[in-house]
């Protein structure tokens, strides 16, 4: 099932499918490794507050906003 | 660690806009930039390669200026630049600015890539983009240790072999390796070897190709591969160049059938290409084992948890606070004790009274004033901040503020320079450096302006601490943080303008290793001996003269509608509060060498002890502070931030006092 990251609960894994968002923010996160095909793990997540993305071994925090626009999907 | 005889340094700051020595360089000269992912360790290799004091941090966006040293080695002269970390050449942040800039027009003869070798697939992003653009490159491969600790054994040779650079394995913290560096770097120097830029894949690859051979022949001074990914990328920096209208045309025909094809934006599709190829070359030079979750790693889970991590958060803060507190007031007692058995011998000596006021009470008194009253609470502040920040604790807090700061008008990154700012203002102000927006950084260097410096914690703890508990110097920073937080609330609300998300690596927790930290704390105090203590025994001395000219009266006597009537203070407080603008701690030692005593409580009441130590945490920012915001954010908001803050200040020590006399009576 397609869904935004922010979804998703702690420990839950998916397979990045699709950024939305403006050209500089979609570059930023891109550089830093959420391409489409990668797979993230939710490290931690506060309710309505920032969450922690595993992404290729870094860890990452992003405002809630941020998490929003990135489209994960279930790992088969 | 580097055995070379008599390592010759020259240390000093530059920023971006300054051109470079390239006309000084004589062929015996080689100039080395340092580039790589924030954290990576650069600034620890440059440290140890040129005895330079560049500070080091877990945390992202601390080295926003590049930095140079000089190091001799084996009758040479290398120039070693320290670029600010990036995680890649295409962004727009300023650090990528900073250091694109200087590998294109600087001409490094060697940049030595600084890689993180437990974090290889994310590092090679920027290897590639190095490697791009045809410079002779030298992989360092770092923190080797790290890695084996978490299970991951790295194959320097492979890695060397499949990226066509040299590599050398390093463990910078240890001083490992690093001769090694500086000779390969040397040879490489020399050889003068074309770099052959990596190939990607796909509809990228024959794009980039399509393009070199129209661009062939027409840049002599850039690659012509690097100029065709550019233009693919549709990269600002090519305005700089004018292009022949029919390859750009050609190009945006090309970038239209790729994002047709993908369905995705360019800019994502070749980060994936990129990707690919890093993620392919470290596969194949990485082995991993799985090894048990650390004790760091499931203490980091807790420090981050919703709930827990806020606990601890306030825990460690209020733990750090009340220690320093502590040790402080141990210290600064113990050397007043030390100084007062010197006091009568000093005195004896006989010099004419005049000469004897300027001497003993200017000159003596500021320097013993500054050591007993500021040393003690300073030197284990330092030590604390180098370990906040050599931790990557710094990361957690700003992760766990993000709520907090988005109603401020900032995120979670923005706590980052507010925190430095109980250091020392400037580094918070040009720290701000690291948030996107000028709105952002005017906001946060507001906000950090307001933080009670380590000066202005002398003010406090050595006043409020000593005199009226440990409690009411409490107070007044809760009372700081209040402030802070309705003025940013205020300027989120009536500053418009958007705060953009956060989005901010949060390195691996790690043990701070005890000799950069203390190296650290040695640098900082070593600035507060030599920088500070002039000033204070400068200050005090002015005081004397301005004294014996008799023209004390007629100041405080100005000044007093102000200091007496509104603030409730002592008249001598004015003058001392006017020093005040050189170094807060300035003003409270100044009032010790007045009324030479250092019991306050011979001439403030409680209340005045209160108001002083209040109104000094927030009046007008010292010099230096005022100096960086100006630099940074340009004269006309620099003054504007300044009659706020004295505005702000005024009003609320004013309110405060009345209020408390009100109360009181």
């Amino acid at each position: 099932m397609i869904r935004p990251l922010s979804t998703l609960k702690v420990g839950e894994k998916g397979k990045i499918v699709r950024l939305i968002g403006g050209t500089g923010m979609i570059k930023r996160l891109s550089d830093l490794g959420f391409v489409p095909e990668q797979e993230v793990e939710v490290v931690r997540s506060a309710p309505r507050g920032p969450i922690a993305i595993r992404v290729k071994g870094t860890i990452y925090a992003l405002g809630r906003g941020v998490a929003d626009k990135i489209y994960v999907d279930d790992i088969q | 660690m580097l055995s070379v005889e008599g390592l010759q340094i020259r240390y000093m700051l530059t920023t971006s806009s300054e051109k470079t020595e390239s006309s000084y360089i004589s062929s015996r000269e080689i100039t080395i930039a340092l580039a790589g992912n924030p954290n990576a360790g650069k600034s620890v290799v440059f440290n140890q390669l040129t005895g330079g004091n560049q500070i080091i941090g877990n945390w992202p966006g601390k080295t926003v200026e590049r930095t140079e040293g000089w190091v001799r080695y084996r009758g040479r002269r290398i120039r070693i630049v320290d670029l600010p970390g990036i995680y890649s050449l295409s962004t727009y942040t300023e650090e990528e600015l900073i250091a694109r800039e200087f590998i294109i027009s600087g001409t490094p003869d060697v940049i030595i890539n600084v890689i993180d070798a437990s974090l290889l697939e994310r590092s090679l992003f920027l290897t590639l983009q190095l490697l791009e653009m045809e410079r002779p490159v030298l992989l360092a491969v770092n923190q080797l240790d790290v890695a084996e600790s978490k299970g991951l054994r790295t194959d320097i040779n492979t890695l060397s072999k499949l990226l066509g650079v040299p590599a050398v394995g390093i463990i910078a913290t240890k001083g490992t390796g690093l001769n090694k560096l500086l000779t390969t770097a040397i040879e490489l120097a020399e050889k003068k070897e074309r770099i052959i830029p990596p190939a990607y894949g796909g509809e990228i690859e024959q794009s980039i190709l399509e393009l070199t051979r129209l661009l062939d022949g027409i840049y002599q001074e850039y690659p012509t591969r690097w100029l065709a990914i550019k233009i693919i990328e549709k990269d600002e920096w090519l305005k700089n160049l004018d292009i022949p209208k029919s390859i750009l045309t050609r190009a945006e025909e090309i970038r239209e059938e790729i994002e047709r094809t993908h369905k995705e934006p360019i800019e994502v599709i070749v980060s994936s290409e990129r990707y690919a190829l890093a993620s392919r070359i470290a596969r194949s030079s990485q082995y991993y084992e799985k090894r048990k979750k650390s004790f760091l790693q499931n203490l980091d889970l807790v420090l981050l948890h919703p709930i827990l991590g806020y606990v601890s958060m306030v825990l460690f803060l209020f733990v750090a606070f009340v220690s320093l507190f502590k040790i402080g007031a141990i210290g600064s007692s113990f050397l007043e004790e030390l100084f007062s058995h010197l006091d009568p011998i000093i005195k004896s000596i006989s010099i004419p009274e005049t000469l004897k006021n300027l001497l003993w009470d200017g000159v003596l008194n500021g320097f013993i004033s500054g050591v007993t009253i500021a040393l003690p609470y300073i030197l284990p502040f330092y030590i604390f901040l180098s370990f906040l920040e050599n931790s990557g604790y710094l990361a957690r807090i700003a992760f766990l503020t993000d709520s907090i700061m988005h109603k401020l008008g900032l995120h979670g990154k923005g706590a980052i320079p507010i925190i430095m700012g109980y250091g020392c203002n400037v580094p918070a102000i040009l720290g701000t450096r690291i948030l996107e927006s000028k709105r952002e950084r005017i906001i946060a260097s507001f906000l950090s302006m307001l933080i009670p410096c380590s000066a202005r914690t002398v003010v406090i703890l050595g006043l409020v601490g000593i005199f009226l508990g440990i409690k009411w110097a409490l107070v007044i920073y809760i009372l700081d943080l209040i402030v802070i937080y309705i003025v940013g609330l205020f300027m989120n609300r009536y500053y418009p303008g958007e705060t953009p998300g956060l989005i901010m690596e949060v390195p691996d927790l790690r043990v701070p290793v005890l000799k950069p930290t203390l190296r650290q704390s040695w640098f900082r105090i070593k600035e507060f001996l030599y920088v500070a203590l002039p000033y204070i025994i400068l200050g005090s001395v002015l005081l004397e003269i301005i004294k014996l000219l008799g023209w004390f009266n007629a100041i405080n006597r100005i000044l007093s509608p102000i200091i007496v009537n509104w603030l409730g203070l002592p008249p001598i407080t004015g003058i001392v509060l006017i020093f005040g603008l050189l170094r807060k701690e300035l003003t409270l030692i100044l009032l010790s060498t007045f009324s030479g005593t250092t019991d306050f409580s011979l001439i403030l009441n409680p209340r005045q002890m209160f108001i002083f130590s209040f109104f000094v945490t927030l009046y007008i920012p010292c010099l230096a502070t005022i100096a960086s915001l100006r630099k940074e954010l340009g004269r006309f908001i620099a003054f504007i931030l300044v009659f706020l803050e004295i505005l702000l200040s005024l009003l609320l020590a004013g309110i405060l006092n009345h209020l408390w006399m009100y109360i009181a009576s």
